[in-house]
């Protein structure tokens, strides 16, 4: 729902590759012919697509998805409509529009063994060799010895498998086999050598047969990346392709959860923020929670980086009953960290402190967050709940993090701007904790869905009502608009804005 | 839903060749479209008129909904997830879908039409599976598809594909 938002939050505090030349096949890779070059004139189509013209496009666009790349660059040799139907499906765009990746699975199974090593290692003739899925090396440097892989062919260490053991009847024969081979090799040679001391013939130089390994799987093996590519992840629902990103807390750190290799994905992201915390001059701050004390007051407490696990830092009941036994006195604000003698999590601060809160309030309710039943959680800030003071049922959303306080206090404002006009939930007051405003509640909307393709006029209606006043959204997407009874209710305001000029809110309608 | 007794209830479908054919209600209501009409207008009996499949075909689809009766619903969130590898086509399934090419894509109109995701699925992975594994010139001959490009084109074509060929 905030996917965009949350990018360009955290745009500051992550970076898109990796800072480490692992020497994979992205580096090594030469350029791929780039959509823009595919983009260029090409004669329109003069034959249709024979027997297949039968099927809609969308249903030839299913086929199409369906296919291994290989057949889908054969398929896009077939004719100009046969290109121009693969060039448009998303799922193709997806990896010729990027310039470097070639998917090939990097799981461990898949280790590649080069053609000479799988035929002996199974025992394989040429013939069944042939059938055997493989790939061509690109040459380069593949490891950080500087060592230059060639040009050459990988066989799929799997395949190579089941073809021997298929090939002599079991595993075993397969081994006794190899063995076999490779005893008879090595006698042949010890002969030869023996031939030759007594002959004294020193014309040539005797080779000694090539022993082979396991695929050696360490860094210096200068084969061991040649088949490994950052690959995008498809976020099915958006349809869009995710390269993910790293974390600029976690650049410096090697100790799970703080790892420099660990990627993420919008969504993971935020968990991650979560467990670590937030970060503030290229760190992981800390962890920071809002927990409720003997029902009545509020204490907002920061956990440093990597002492709790996610599962216990995401979860509110466990990580109460994991905390530390709580200071006594006056305080609202504290700090967990490890304590250096035990190494066990303690209380290392606690203070009384003036919280931020939401300072532009219009409207005449409030309502202590003590007077609310909190109930199903929609959202990380947003939960169901219900209240004596309204019958019907209400949303209350809030900031639980200090950091998220000017979030709310725009969406504040612009639930202020709207007021009246029928284009958000109804507005029911503000929500306070000890005096401090933290959030607002909103009338729910009851039987209401996300907007579907199908919704399109009714939300372009919404919108336009909202740009009349003059206001951009700034997060369009379904998942912002709730439609019930043949409305659209927008929600969602937290980046609403009131610009200058009017293009923008073309560009938002488009 | 439906009381016990109304599962063996009968629909009958009028084709686009005006054919009436009579079905039980649960295997109809494996088109989706049918099921929905059903309940928007309520089963008063009457026939129900399917102009865009005629008999042949309709008999063809009627066979496979009667085949997967029993099969649960599809649900709508996880079908992109659970999609399985073309090549994964029940047994059953395979033998239905070998007709000629101009019934098969009958099927698949039809399927398409009629809201049947399951029998669309089978339908587009039988004819991905007819184009796995060919050559351009053997996908031209399979469908009788007339090569329109260049020999610059063509050319260029190759250029491109380069990059994903292994032989």
């Amino acid at each position: 729902m905030r996917e965009l938002p949350m990018v360009l939050r955290h745009q500051d505090i992550t970076y898109p590759r990796l800072r480490i030349n692992d020497h994979t096949l992205d580096e090594n890779i030469p350029a791929i012919p780039s959509e823009s070059e595919n983009d260029r004139y090409r004669a329109p189509p003069t034959q249709n697509l024979g027997a297949l013209d039968a099927l809609p496009t969308e249903l030839l666009d299913e086929i199409l998805s369906q296919l291994d790349l290989r057949t889908l660059t054969d398929f896009r040799h077939v004719n100009r409509r046969a290109t121009e139907l693969v060039d448009f499906l998303p799922q193709y765009k997806a990896i010729t529009t990027c310039t470097e990746c070639i998917a090939w699975s990097p799981k461990h199974r898949n280790w590649q063994m080069d053609y000479l090593h799988a035929s002996r290692e199974f025992g394989l003739d040429k013939d069944t060799m042939a059938t055997l899925p493989r790939m061509t090396v690109i040459p380069g440097t593949y490891s950080p010895n500087g060592k230059k892989a060639s040009k050459s062919v990988l066989i799929d260490y799997e395949s190579a498998l089941c073809a021997g053991v298929a090939l002599h009847g079991s595993l075993c024969a397969m081994r006794k086999y190899t063995s076999d081979m490779e005893t008879q090799k090595s006698q042949a040679y010890h002969a030869k050598v023996a031939t030759a001391q007594q002959s004294r013939s020193t014309t040539h130089r005797i080779r000694r047969p090539r022993v082979t390994g396991p695929p050696d799987g360490r860094s210096g093996n200068p084969l061991r990346f040649v088949a490994i590519v950052r690959v995008p992840w498809l976020n099915r629902p958006s349809q869009e392709v995710e390269w993910g990103f790293y974390c600029l807390g976690c650049e410096k750190s090697s100790r799970p959860p703080l790892h420099h290799r660990r990627q993420f994905t919008t969504t993971s992201f935020d968990d991650h923020i979560r467990q670590c915390g937030t970060i503030q001059n290229g760190k992981h701050r800390s962890g920071e929670f809002r927990i409720l004390v003997n029902h009545k007051s509020v204490k907002y407490i920061t956990i440093d980086a990597g002492l709790y696990d996610v599962e216990t830092m995401c979860f509110g009941p466990s990580l109460t009953a994991s905390l530390p036994t709580l200071p006594p006195g006056l305080w609202n604000q504290a700090h967990i960290s490890r304590d250096p003698t035990t190494g066990a999590p303690h209380f290392a601060t606690a203070s009384q402190a003036s919280l931020p809160g939401i300072s532009r309030t219009w409207h005449h309710t409030r309502i202590d967050h003590l007077e609310l039943q909190m109930g199903r959680k929609l959202r990380s800030n947003v939960y169901e709940a219900t209240c004596a003071r309204f019958d019907l049922p209400i949303v209350a959303k809030f900031a639980p993090f200090l950091w998220e306080v000017p979030w709310l206090e725009r969406e504040t404002r612009a639930y202020d701007w709207i007021e009246g006009q029928q284009i958000g939930p109804e507005f029911l007051g503000h929500l306070t904790e000890e005096g401090r405003v933290i959030g607002f509640l909103v009338a729910r909307v009851v039987d209401c869905r996300h907007a579907e393709p199908g919704d399109l006029s009714l939300c372009r209606e919404a919108l336009s009502r909202l740009h009349r006043l003059g206001i951009l959204h700034g997060d369009v997407n379904r998942h912002n608009f709730l439609v019930s009874g043949g409305r659209t209710t927008l929600i969602d305001f937290d980046s609403a804005e009131r610009p200058t000029g009017t293009g923008e809110m073309e560009v938002e309608l488009a | 839903m439906a009381a016990t007794s109304a599962d063996a209830k009968k629909v009958t479908l009028t084709t686009s060749d005006n054919a009436d054919l009579t079905v039980e209600r649960e295997v109809a209501e494996r088109s989706i479209l049918i099921k929905n009409l059903l309940e928007d207008i309520g089963d008063n009996g009457d026939a129900i008129p399917i102009p865009n499949v005629n008999e042949a075909v309709m008999k063809k689809v009627l066979e496979w909904c009667e085949q997967h009766r029993k099969d649960p619903p599809a649900s709508q969130d996880d079908d992109a997830d659970s999609r399985k590898k073309s090549t994964d086509i029940d047994e059953w399934d395979q033998k239905f879908m070998q007709v000629d090419q101009e019934m098969l894509f009958e099927i698949i109109l039809a399927a398409n039409y009629l809201d049947i995701k399951a029998l669309l699925d089978v339908g587009c992975k039988t004819v991905a599976n007819m184009i796995k594994g060919k050559s351009p010139d053997e996908i031209r001959k399979t469908f009788n598809i007339q090569n329109d490009f260049t020999p610059e084109e063509e050319d260029q074509i190759r250029r491109e594909n380069e990059w994903a060929e292994d032989r």
